[in-house]
């Protein structure tokens, strides 16, 4: 059962009711019921996997708290060791065998003979993380354990965020079930609005684009034009869509259970510069991995090397060239176990430090120019060159092997493609029109005729939106991109 | 009651605003639906049909026998074989997407040309109900065929059965599909556009190359030891998405008085063992043809019949892949013996009368 299924919807419709009709104090109960209902129907073992996080982690973090001093960081560790097993033996474990296995054996293709068949259970790289920051902020005193199991249940298993986020923080998410929760109409209203927009960029962007992204990576070599170019900045605006759709879609349910989760996404693709871009993707992500890996190892770093210099360079800079590193390096990993995905955090990752390296040079180069910040053609450049930087690290994330990156940016040309220019055309103007919605939705509080719209021309206009969806919505059944993750 | 702060102007509100999304709904998708179903009619209807016959007959002989099916049928028989056996000429009208509906039509088009076929031979293929005939395909037979499938009365959605009582863009999304499906498919083949955008049955020549490609057998080990365990394939039951074409030509066929034999093309033996289910499509045929005096099941897709063992006799095939086809010499093969055991029940004296299989 997914977010986009007629069985989701009755099952919602269900969860629904008797979330509002529940007295307050069951209300998380009927969460959690729900939410390990609706994990349970993805594997029966998924659920067990998941239950016995829950009850693990709602121990550890009690006896964390109980103690102090060496005793509490020893706790902490095993516990973080044992959070994080599931998920390196679900997913590393292969991928470390086969990498040494390939190492020793340079001719060896494909699996070694130690492979596992082992079944990634889904969401396990979400909550996984949600578990390991509960963890640390009860650790470093950030919030108090807590002493209710259904409410940490909820937290870790919430049935809208598990499969693909958002990584919600326990103290953002806790506090929402200490106070009433009741239906809102404002709340209904603007989470129906996002599920559809949400359901919009999955089904018809996402899933359409999709389309032509298979047939361009599968043989790039077919396509020696200009094909290759829109397959790479069609795939930015599928993985764009896809996941995002998905937060929207989570985001909204949430919503309209009277739940405020974090924003996931936003409109990463109009950023100015790479450090910007990772400000506004996958916020939650971006920001558990400053808060849990970066300012931790910089932290550390800087306790370690009190000179002003180290290794030729500011002790300033290299631990941020460290810490960078070693925090993109490891998203990259988390995104999927393959060479391809270390790369792609990798390039991030150099992206980010080539940015600090040079930002007094860039600014140096501005002034001389006298160009100011604020203008717009700057502007302009700086957003199409950061568009630029991204979509052709995507070329990592998506291929399936380092030779298929090769064999894709070789094949590169500015040649016209021979057949299929409809096809181009139309997902082109279908970009277009949606650049222009996401456009409009940044600023719609500076645009004072979207407020003015009537409600009743507002409810035609949705009704007429979801024709559209039906119409557009692509006839495959593409799963949504992160649930591989 | 659930605790709320929703007031009553609210919800009088909230029911308005519900009423005119449903009206507004309902509204758009009939409009857009039609507005939909007429841009296909105006494209379906303007194309373009090359002139019929699209082939010319082989072999030479006594009348012609037609020879219908998909790729299976189109490498698994041997024309100049059958021809030289039979003593006839060959009308082989098969090529990869022609399933029941499309053989339907296409045997109503042939008699508009020709004369009654001494015979007709159908080769059977494991997913014969599960597959859709290529509606570019159909509409070279008839260019109306499409659009009598976007009629939304009495069809549902099969993902949906409620939401599609609710919308009929949503009941015939599948429909919908297919066509902006062909306007791509027509986009990226535009030389072909004055004539035909999928005109995918080949030309003598290009025949002859198809030919000269799986002259070459497989060599030997090249599909592999079999494993261990193999994903398998399920058999899709008569009638399927397209079994009633079927019963209606073999209808048709049987009211002209012409005979006909529906073979069992032999498969690789990985794929007859992907394709588990054999029993119960052999049945299905064979419970179909049982009506029809003039109508024969051959089975020669069985290892008393055929080596199905034998990877030097097919092109493609194994476990896990539910489509194999004979290569040259193993058509050559399949044929000769078709042709010798066709040849023996029509002359035989006993009257014709189905489903002995052989």
């Amino acid at each position: 059962m997914t977010l986009i299924s007629t069985g989701f919807l009755a099952f919602f419709l269900a969860v629904f009711l008797l979330y509002f009709f529940a007295p307050r104090k069951a209300q998380p109960a009927v969460l959690l019921a729900a939410s390990l209902l609706f994990y349970g129907s993805q594997g029966l073992s998924f659920l067990l996997v998941l239950i016995v996080e829950i009850g693990f982690v709602y121990v550890c973090a009690l006896w964390i708290e109980k103690f102090t001093g060496f005793k509490r960081k020893r706790i902490l560790l095993l516990s973080l060791l044992g959070v994080l097993s599931p998920l390196i033996v679900f997913k590393y474990l292969n991928f470390v065998i086969q990498s040494v296995y390939s190492f020793f054996h340079s001719s060896a293709a494909g699996k070694s003979f130690l492979w596992l068949s082992l079944i990634l259970p889904i969401g396990i790289s979400f909550y996984t993380l949600k578990s390991v920051s509960y963890l640390l902020d009860v650790y470093y005193s950030r919030i108090q354990a807590e002493k209710n199991p259904i409410l940490l249940g909820l937290y870790i298993s919430f049935f809208p965020q598990i499969l693909a986020g958002p990584i919600e923080r326990s103290r953002n998410f806790l506090c929402q079930f200490r106070t009433d929760n009741v239906l809102n109409l404002a709340h209904l209203s603007q989470g129906l609005k996002l599920v559809t927009w949400g359901i919009f960029k999955k089904v018809v962007i996402a899933d359409q684009l999709a389309k032509y992204v298979n047939i361009i990576f599968d043989r790039p070599q077919d396509f020696p034009d200009l094909s290759l170019i829109f397959g790479l900045i069609f795939y930015s605006f599928q993985i764009y869509c896809d996941f995002s759709g998905y937060s929207d879609m989570a985001i909204g349910l949430a919503k309209i259970l009277g739940i405020d989760s974090m924003e996931n996404f936003h409109y990463p693709y109009f950023s100015r510069s790479v450090v910007e871009f990772w400000s506004r993707w996958h916020i939650s992500l971006s920001t558990w991995l400053r808060d849990y890996l970066f300012l931790p190892i910089t932290y550390a770093l800087s306790r370690k090397i009190r000179v002003e210099r180290f290794l030729l360079v500011k002790t300033e800079f290299f631990m941020y060239f460290l810490g960078v590193g070693m925090t993109m390096l490891l998203c990259g990993l988390w995104h999927g176990a393959g060479w391809t995905f270390v790369v792609w955090g990798g390039v991030h990752g150099f992206y980010l430090i080539f940015s600090r390296a040079t930002k007094k040079v860039r600014y140096a180069g501005l002034k001389w120019l006298h160009l100011r910040k604020d203008n717009a053609f700057l502007d302009g450049w700086k957003k199409l060159s950061t568009f630029f930087l991204v979509t052709l690290a995507w070329v990592f994330f998506r291929s399936t092997s380092l030779a298929n990156v090769w064999l894709y940016l070789r094949n590169i040309s500015f040649r016209l493609p021979q057949k299929g220019v409809g096809q181009l055309l139309f997902f082109s103007s279908l970009l277009v029109v949606f650049l222009v919605a996401e456009a409009l939705m940044k600023n719609k509080d500076k645009i004072r005729f979207l407020k003015k719209i009537p409600g009743p021309i507002q409810v035609i206009a949705y009704a007429l939106f979801l024709c559209l969806i039906i119409i557009l919505a692509a006839d495959t059944s593409n799963e949504f991109l992160y649930f591989r993750f | 009651m659930p605790e709320r702060n929703v007031k009553k102007p609210e919800i009088k509100i909230l029911i308005f605003y519900s009423l005119l999304l449903a009206a507004s709904f309902i509204f758009f998708d009939r409009l857009l639906f039609l507005a939909l179903r007429e841009a296909a009619a105006h494209f379906y209807v303007s194309m373009k049909t090359d002139e019929f016959p699209w082939l010319e007959p082989e072999g030479s002989g006594n009348g012609q026998i037609l020879i219908l099916g998909t790729s299976r049928s189109y490498y698994g028989f041997d024309d100049d074989v059958l021809s030289s056996i039979l003593k006839a000429k060959i009308y082989k009208q098969a090529q990869p997407g022609n399933y029941p509906q499309y053989n339907y039509y296409f045997y109503q088009k042939y008699k508009t040309t020709f004369p009654k076929p001494r015979l007709v031979i159908y080769g059977l293929d494991y997913f014969i109900f599960e597959r859709e005939s290529i509606n570019l395909e159909l509409v070279r037979l008839d260019n109306t065929i499409q659009l009598k499938k976007m009629n939304p009365q009495g069809v549902s959605n099969p993902s949906s059965p409620w939401l599609s009582r609710a919308s009929w863009l949503y009941r015939l999304k599948p429909k919908t599909d297919e066509f902006i499906a062909d306007l791509w498919k027509f986009d990226r083949k535009p030389e072909e556009a004055e004539v035909h955008p999928a005109a995918s049955q080949p030309g003598k020549e290009k025949k002859l190359e198809l030919k000269r490609k799986s002259r070459r057998g497989m060599p030997r080990g090249a599909f592999g030891p079999k494993p261990r365990t193999w994903p398998k394939s399920f058999y899709h039951s008569f009638p399927g998405e397209e079994g009633v074409f079927l019963k209606r030509l073999l209808d048709e066929l049987d009211q002209d008085g012409v005979p006909a034999f529906l073979v069992f093309i032999p498969e690789y033996i990985g794929s007859y063992e992907t394709n588990f289910e054999q029993e119960k499509f052999k049945r299905d045929i064979r419970q179909l043809v049982t009506p029809y005096e003039k109508l024969r099941v051959l089975d020669f897709n069985n290892l008393e019949k055929f080596d199905l063992n034998n990877s030097r006799l097919f092109w493609n095939g194994g476990w896990g892949v539910s489509n194999s086809h004979l290569n040259d010499k193993g058509a050559r093969l399949f044929s000769r013996k078709l042709a010798m055991d066709m040849k023996r029940i029509l002359k035989s004296d006993q009257p014709a009368r189905g489903p002995k299989a052989s």
